[in-house]
Order: C-alpha cells, then sequence, then structure tokens
C-alpha cells in the first residue's frame, strides 16, 4: 500500500507559522493528526506583569496585525471591570463600531486574499490581483471603508490608539462618520455579491457536530446551553500543553464534546432569534445550523453583510459629545470575552494598587479552536480516505484555511 | 521587463505590517502590481526556492535560532533587505521581554519550558546588515509606497528622519508635553505617523522607535524636572524598542 500521509510544511495563506501533519497508523489505519504550530512566543503573559493599566491596551495591540481592536477593546473592558469604571453608551457605541468595522475587515482579507485561491486555483496574489478584476475592485472598495471607519473613530485601522480607558482621547468627527456612513450604505450591494461569491464555491460535503460557542450580553453561551460569567472562565475552560505546538489547546472540562467559534459558531447561535440571518441563509440555500466547518467561509460572508449593517445602523442619528468615564487606579480583577473575527477572545487580569498588573491570562480565538481543528482534521481523512492523495492533502488545507486560524495570536 | 522580485518574510511579530502592506486599499495594490512577489507566505502558496530577490522585506524581531539561519539565507539571495516595522527595526514589542529575567517570563506561560528555544529578542540588524529601517507600528502607508517605488525608480527610498515634534508642528497641534505636562515620547521619536497621538491628545509613546539623532537622555531627566516619577519614565522608554540603544540610556539612568 501507498504512503498516505501527508504533511503540508510552513502553511501558506494562513497568519503566523504552522506545519501539519497527517499520518495512518500502520496497524490500525486510523488516522493521525497533528497541527504543529511553531509560531514563536512572545510571551505577551510574561512581560506584561509589572506594566501600568494604562499601557496595555497598545501592548495587547500587537498580539495580533488582523485583529488589534479586539485584544485592545477586550484588554480595556478587563481593566475598566477590575479597576470598576463604568463607560458611557456613546463609548460603547463607538467600540462597538471599531469592532465591527474591524471584522468587515478581517473578514474580508480572509475570504478573498487567502480562502478564494484555493477555490480559483490560483497560486500567486498578483495572479489574483490580476486575474479576478471585478471581485478585487469589489474586495478594495470595501476594504477601504471599512479600515477608513476604524480609523475615524480609533485614528488608525492597524493598532489605534484613541481608545483607552474610560473611553476616547478623541471624539471622531461627525462628518466624517456622516460620509462614512453614506459610503457604507453604498457597498451594501458589494458585500451580497460577496455572499454570491462565496455561497456558490463547492465545498466538500462533510460535517463533524460540536458545541457552538460564543458570547452574548457579555456572557460565553453555547447551543447546548453553556452560559457562563467571564470571571468564572478557568472553572470550565483549560489549556493543554501538547509537547508539539507553541499554542496551548483549550478545552471544557465539564461538556461531553469538542467545541468551535468563530463566524459559524455565531451564526449557528443567532439564527433562530434573527429572522434576517434566516432569510439570507434561505435565499443561498445554506441549512442552518451547519455542522460543515467549511461553511465558515459562507457564515464570515453573511457577517460582512451584518456587519456593514450595524455599521450603518449604529452611525445613525449619532450625537457625540464628550463623556469619558471617570478613572480611578485601584487594585482589581477583571475578565471579558470579546467576540474577535475568528471567535471568542479572553483577556484576565489582576491589578495592584499602583495600577500596574500582577497577573494576565489571555485565551485567543484559534487557541479555542485548535482542538476542533485537528477533530475535524481527523474526521476528514477518516470520511475521505479513498480520495486521491492530492485531494485529500488540498482539502485538508482547505479546512484548516476555513478557520481563518491566526497563529501569531494563538502562540502570542 | 522583468518585474522586481520581491520576498516578504514575517518573524516573530504580529504580522501588522504585512497586513499593512495587504491593506488592499487602492494605492499600495496599484504599485504592488509591478512587482514580482516571489516568497510570501501570509497570502500565496509557495514552492517557489528562497530568491533570488531584488528586495526582501523582514518584519518581526529575532527571537528564536532558527530565524538566525533564515535571515542570513535572505541576505545571501537579496540585492536589497529592509527591515520593516518596530519589531524588525529595534526589537519592538516583543523586545519587552528584556526587562524581565528570560526563565521568570517564560515560566509564567508555559508550565513546561523545555521545548522553549528562544533567545534574546532583538532587531534584525543584530544579525545581518540591513539597506534601510522602515520604522512604525505600523509603518505608515506612504512610507510602504515610497519603498517600493523607489525600487521601481531604482533610487534609494526618501524616509522621514526627524522627530514627531516635526509633524506636531506642521499640524499645529497644541504641546502636550509643555501645556499639559504629558510625558510625550514625541521628541525622540521618529516620524511617520503625521503626529497620529498627539493630534488625538495623547502623548506619542513611541511606537515608531527612536530618531536616528535622539536625545533620550535629556528628555528623560525633563520628564523628571517636571515630577514625574522614575518608575513611569523608565516604563515610557522600555514599551517599545527595548533593545535600541537609545531608548535604553533614557530608561536606564533610573535602574
Amino acid at each position: 500500500m501507498t504512503d498516505q500521509s501527508i504533511t503540508i510544511n510552513h502553511l501558506s495563506r494562513v497568519e503566523g507559522e504552522a506545519t501539519f501533519q497527517l499520518s495512518f497508523d500502520a496497524h490500525s489505519g486510523a488516522p493521525l493528526v497533528a497541527l504543529e504550530i511553531f509560531e514563536p512566543p512572545r510571551f505577551f503573559e510574561g512581560f506584561l506583569v509589572g506594566r501600568s493599566y494604562s499601557e496595555i491596551g497598545d501592548i495587547v495591540a500587537r498580539i495580533c496585525g488582523l485583529c488589534p481592536v479586539s485584544h485592545t477593546l477586550c484588554a480595556l473592558q478587563a481593566i475598566e471591570q477590575a479597576m470598576g469604571v463604568e463607560v458611557s453608551e456613546q463609548t460603547k457605541r463607538l467600540r462597538q463600531l471599531m469592532s465591527m468595522s474591524q471584522l468587515v475587515s478581517s473578514h474580508l482579507v480572509h475570504l478573498y486574499a487567502l480562502a478564494l485561491p484555493d477555490y480559483l486555483g490560483s497560486k500567486k496574489i498578483s495572479e489574483l490581483l490580476e486575474l479576478s478584476g471585478a471581485s478585487v475592485a469589489r474586495l478594495l472598495e470595501m476594504k477601504t471603508a471599512a479600515n477608513e471607519l476604524t480609523a475615524a473613530i480609533g485614528g488608525r485601522a492597524i493598532h489605534p490608539v484613541a481608545a483607552v480607558v474610560g473611553g476616547f482621547t478623541k471624539i471622531p468627527d461627525s462628518k466624517k462618520l456622516d460620509t462614512l456612513r453614506e459610503t457604507l450604505f453604498n457597498i451594501k450591494p458589494l458585500a451580497q455579491e460577496t455572499l454570491s461569491l462565496f455561497s456558490s464555491l463547492k465545498y466538500p460535503d462533510f460535517e463533524n457536530p460540536k458545541e457552538y460557542v460564543s458570547v452574548e450580553s457579555g456572557y460565553l453561551i453555547s447551543n447546548n446551553g453553556l452560559r457562563l460569567d467571564p470571571q468564572d472562565y478557568r472553572t470550565e475552560f483549560i489549556e493543554t500543553e501538547t509537547g508539539y505546538a507553541m499554542a496551548k489547546k483549550s478545552s471544557m472540562t465539564s461538556r461531553p464534546v469538542l467545541f468551535a467559534t468563530g463566524a459559524l459558531a455565531r451564526i449557528n447561535n443567532a439564527f433562530q432569534s434573527n429572522g434576517y440571518i434566516r432569510s439570507i441563509a434561505a435565499e443561498i440555500g445554506l441549512n442552518l445550523p451547519s455542522d460543515n466547518p467549511f461553511h465558515n467561509n459562507i457564515a464570515q460572508a453573511i457577517e460582512i453583510i451584518t456587519g456593514i449593517n450595524e455599521c450603518v445602523d449604529l452611525l445613525s442619528e449619532f450625537e457625540l459629545k464628550a463623556d469619558d468615564a471617570q478613572v480611578r487606579v485601584s487594585s482589581g480583577v477583571g475578565a471579558c470575552v470579546f467576540e474577535a473575527p475568528r471567535g471568542v477572545l479572553y483577556h484576565y487580569y489582576e491589578i495592584n494598587n499602583r495600577g500596574l498588573i500582577e497577573k494576565a491570562d489571555i485565551v485567543t480565538p484559534t487557541a479555542h479552536n485548535f482542538a476542533a481543528i485537528e477533530d475535524d482534521l481527523l474526521h476528514l481523512a477518516a470520511t475521505f480516505r479513498g480520495m486521491p492523495h492530492l485531494t485529500l492533502k488540498r482539502d485538508c488545507g482547505e479546512l484548516i484555511r476555513a478557520y481563518d486560524p491566526c497563529f501569531s495570536c494563538s502562540v502570542h | 521587463m522583468a518585474k522586481p522580485r520581491l520576498g516578504i518574510f514575517k518573524l516573530s511579530c504580529c504580522s501588522g505590517c504585512e497586513a499593512q502592506i495587504f491593506h488592499f486599499q487602492r494605492q499600495i495594490a496599484e504599485v504592488l502590481q509591478n512587482f514580482d512577489i516571489v516568497n510570501c507566505q501570509l497570502v500565496q502558496s509557495s514552492n517557489e526556492p528562497l530568491g533570488p530577490f531584488d528586495l526582501a522585506l523582514i518584519e518581526g524581531s529575532v527571537t528564536q535560532p532558527w530565524q538566525i539561519d533564515l535571515i542570513k539565507e535572505i541576505r545571501h539571495h537579496s540585492a536589497l533587505v529592509y527591515a520593516i516595522g518596530s519589531c524588525a527595526v529595534t526589537g519592538g514589542i516583543p523586545a519587552m521581554k528584556r526587562n524581565t529575567p528570560a526563565m521568570i517570563a517564560e515560566q509564567r506561560v508555559y508550565k513546561d519550558t523545555s521545548i522553549i528555544n528562544a533567545i534574546e529578542p532583538a532587531a534584525v540588524s543584530r544579525y545581518i546588515k540591513t539597506d534601510a529601517s522602515l520604522k512604525g507600528c505600523p509603518p505608515g502607508e506612504e512610507s510602504i509606497i515610497e519603498v517600493l517605488s523607489s525600487i521601481l525608480l531604482h533610487k534609494s527610498p526618501s524616509l522621514n528622519e526627524y522627530c514627531v515634534c516635526v509633524d506636531c508642528k506642521v499640524s499645529a497641534n497644541t504641546c502636550l508635553l509643555i501645556v499639559d505636562n504629558a510625558p510625550c515620547l514625541g521628541p525622540v521619536t521618529n516620524s511617520g505617523c503625521d503626529a497620529l497621538c498627539p493630534s488625538v491628545n495623547r502623548p506619542c509613546f513611541g511606537c515608531f522607535g527612536p530618531v536616528d539623532n535622539a536625545n533620550t537622555r535629556a528628555l528623560a531627566l525633563e520628564f523628571e524636572n517636571r515630577g514625574h516619577a522614575p518608575e513611569d519614565i523608565s516604563r515610557l522608554f522600555t514599551e517599545f524598542g527595548s533593545a535600541s540603544v537609545k531608548f535604553l540610556i533614557g530608561a536606564d539612568i533610573y535602574d
């Protein structure tokens, strides 16, 4: 029998560094899988200790260049909880706008630049830029609008600076926001075209049911009855060091099945109470809930639409005034769970009475999805074992990419 | 005419510089179309051999032994090597680990540190010669366009080598150091951000790293004269680029 083992060295079109290995046990024939995340650790939780509460938002942004807004905002909220700071409704609204505009931007890059080449068969980014002219024009127009909104509020799109503990150092220019509302309104059809494109791609017919975890009103929830205060996160979620990956593998202690987080988990958990998502899904013939992890691509395309809609709504009838919360340094403990583009992000800080960090704990979406990705790969290999070697190898790559993993985040 | 061959590489960092390059806003995309992007793990599959490159861009700081071998090989195959972003230029945020004994920082993160093979975080230029430094966290779009178009025009890139204060004057910002007594690193930090932080009412925290002729010692003493606590001053100079001698001079007087 020929050797069917698969190695994808240094996976491309994902953020960060990882190698994928699949082999079949010589005796039982059972597949064995390892996602070797060799992304170097930077030891954020190691060097955050001793830093001031006021620096953390800026520092943790640098965990990830694709979702810096999520890290900053998650940290700010955990710190505000620790120090008993209540921010205004306006601050919450501006933060949600930053978060949503970043989500749209992050999903766009993943779908068009990282995922789409799998399905178009193009190898080089320059080919993608030249060959699919129409879709690139669409990408540029949407991406520019989303980035401009993040920047209008945060100062710049990557590693924004205006969001701080208590609020914003400067409230954004209302005229600029008005203009952006119009721009975003006008790109709605492009978001529809994006969904048409990504729902028309042919995804492997594959299902692997899981528990879907997402954030609702500040709590962790799931389709299987989980409801957890972020303060109690560590009573349920543990991390294991694998020995072969620099990222730790997250799991839930009291639950029977693996869990996943991200766009598909959010859509799976939201559709029952959200008629709009149901109608979009019906239009494209997507059955919800979906246990096909490849459908995360479609879920992201849906979220581009709902994200733009939410930005347009939040920008309507918006009168801005200076209303930062008062910040008084005090000791405390704070935790926050946050929906980053790739799924649930957790930040936890212990702060002393001088406002210095005593302990930090950060778990990212890709660390949460680590076990689910490997389990999906195992099932994929078992299901499609008879397929030509190259097809299976391609499907494994597409599957990992469908999760839109961020290995820099996962290790940090 | 053949397009210049471009390689883009990531070491230990957040990928934010590459994200800025592939920001998919119109101008950079236009400039990129004039290049043959040979290696760039983030956006394309590649079985291509490493180089040769007309230009190699390296982001991230060096924190692992294998990265030293990689960048030496990149250097060997490249006509020009530019360090891009604070991590590659000064060590950036990852270099903050240098403020804590390595073993302690590592044990705070991993129970089993036997698989850790980390070395002291350093700028790329500690190990190889670089031909230019594109500063910023992340570098501004304009400077990325300048670097890429300089290759197309066969000229050296013209990068801002002056401090953030200059941009503040151009933008007519009120000086936060003088008026608000805020500890602003603008006088010693390289520009390229259009004085982003002072323009949104917050003092510069040095994310672009030190400007070449920075007098950090004088600024640290000025902060002290203005009543700022030594430990706060020390933290300011060790947030970005703890591996850069210039910023360390600002912090070291308090050790």
